[in-house]
């Protein structure tokens, strides 16, 4: 049985997913801001694919998003920040190799300048860099703009409701 | 779809209902103060006056004297219908308080990673769950 330790440092005010030959790995938030996650496997091969969490992702983007918006009292008490904006999004793919037993790979997220490394790497772990990119999104760009616009929509919708409900009701 | 993805949905819906639950208690324990401490009649009165100010300055413009009947009201002879209506929807209120208490603890205890969990909306979702289901029992037992 081969054991990888996955660490994720200045992990602090984001969150990642980490999958391991496709499957999700669990990961815990240690007193530090550090994410910690624990693979076990019997492969002497396996890739690891961290990727920043953005909900624009998600296939039910839309629903999703105008389910939160409504039940959120038009984003009155929804919470601050629920994804970049700007479509900023970082990952990287490594294809870790077991020469000993316990394998550490430590990640460093680095901050985010379009086009350079997502991630610094160290730990004692053989891996081979697949992916490891910063870039600017631009499908998660023009759907975080079009929920905009969508919210803003509703919100004109609201005010026109309310204020054709009290011109004819007096 | 990936399960992470349903966990954040699960841990900002947690949140939000959270957050609801947080306006549904000012609101419910304002309208306490209110309904079991006269001289707090006072402060609801002031409340009271600021959000109507509020609402009526943007209506000022569309309608012209509106506003008028808005602000004619005069006192605990204006405030007793709101008290009333405040008593007879209490435990509808306290219901509901109970509710997203429950749903955004569990959303909150499921979804979210050890070490990411908010303890504090954890204990405030606990302790209004705790505080609604006494006060709705005693409420439908005839207690208070």
């Amino acid at each position: 049985m081969n054991t990888l330790i996955i660490s994720i440092y200045n992990a602090r005010k984001k969150n990642y997913s980490v999958t391991c030959d496709g499957e999700a790995v669990g990961l815990k938030r240690n007193r530090y801001g550090m994410l910690e996650g624990v693979v076990n496997t019997e492969k002497d091969t396996v890739c690891v694919r961290v990727e920043d969490f953005n909900e624009l992702r998600s296939p039910l983007w839309f629903i999703a998003s105008l389910f939160f918006f409504i039940v959120s009292l038009f984003g009155i008490f929804d919470v601050r920040r629920t994804y970049d904006k700007k479509g900023r999004a970082q990952c990287g793919t490594f294809n870790v190799t077991f020469r000993e037993n316990l394998c550490e790979l430590q990640l460093k997220a680095r901050p985010f300048m379009d086009g350079t490394e997502a991630f610094g790497t160290d730990g004692n772990a053989v891996y081979e860099e697949i992916e490891n990119l910063s870039q600017t999104d631009k499908v998660l760009r023009l759907r975080a703009r079009i929920i905009i616009a969508t919210k803003i929509l509703l919100w004109i919708a609201l005010i026109a409701g309310i204020i054709a409900a009290v011109l004819l009701s007096i | 779809m990936n399960a992470v993805i349903w966990k954040q949905y699960g841990v900002r819906l947690g949140k939000i209902l959270s957050n609801l639950n947080i306006a549904v208690v000012v609101f419910l324990v304002g309208g306490l103060i209110v309904l079991f401490a006269v001289p707090a009649i006072v402060v609801f009165k002031i409340l009271l006056a600021i959000v109507i100010v509020i609402c009526s300055l943007g209506l000022i413009l569309l309608k012209e004297g509106f506003a008028e009947v808005m602000f004619s009201f005069d006192g605990a002879n204006s405030i007793g219908p709101f008290i009333d209506a405040y008593a007879a929807a209490l435990p509808a209120i306290v219901a509901v308080a109970l509710s997203f208490s429950i749903g955004s603890f569990v959303l909150l205890i499921c979804c979210s990673r050890k070490g990411e969990r908010s303890v504090g909306r954890l204990v405030f979702s606990g302790v209004v769950a705790v505080l609604a289901l006494i006060v709705l029992i005693a409420l439908l037992s005839g207690g208070v």
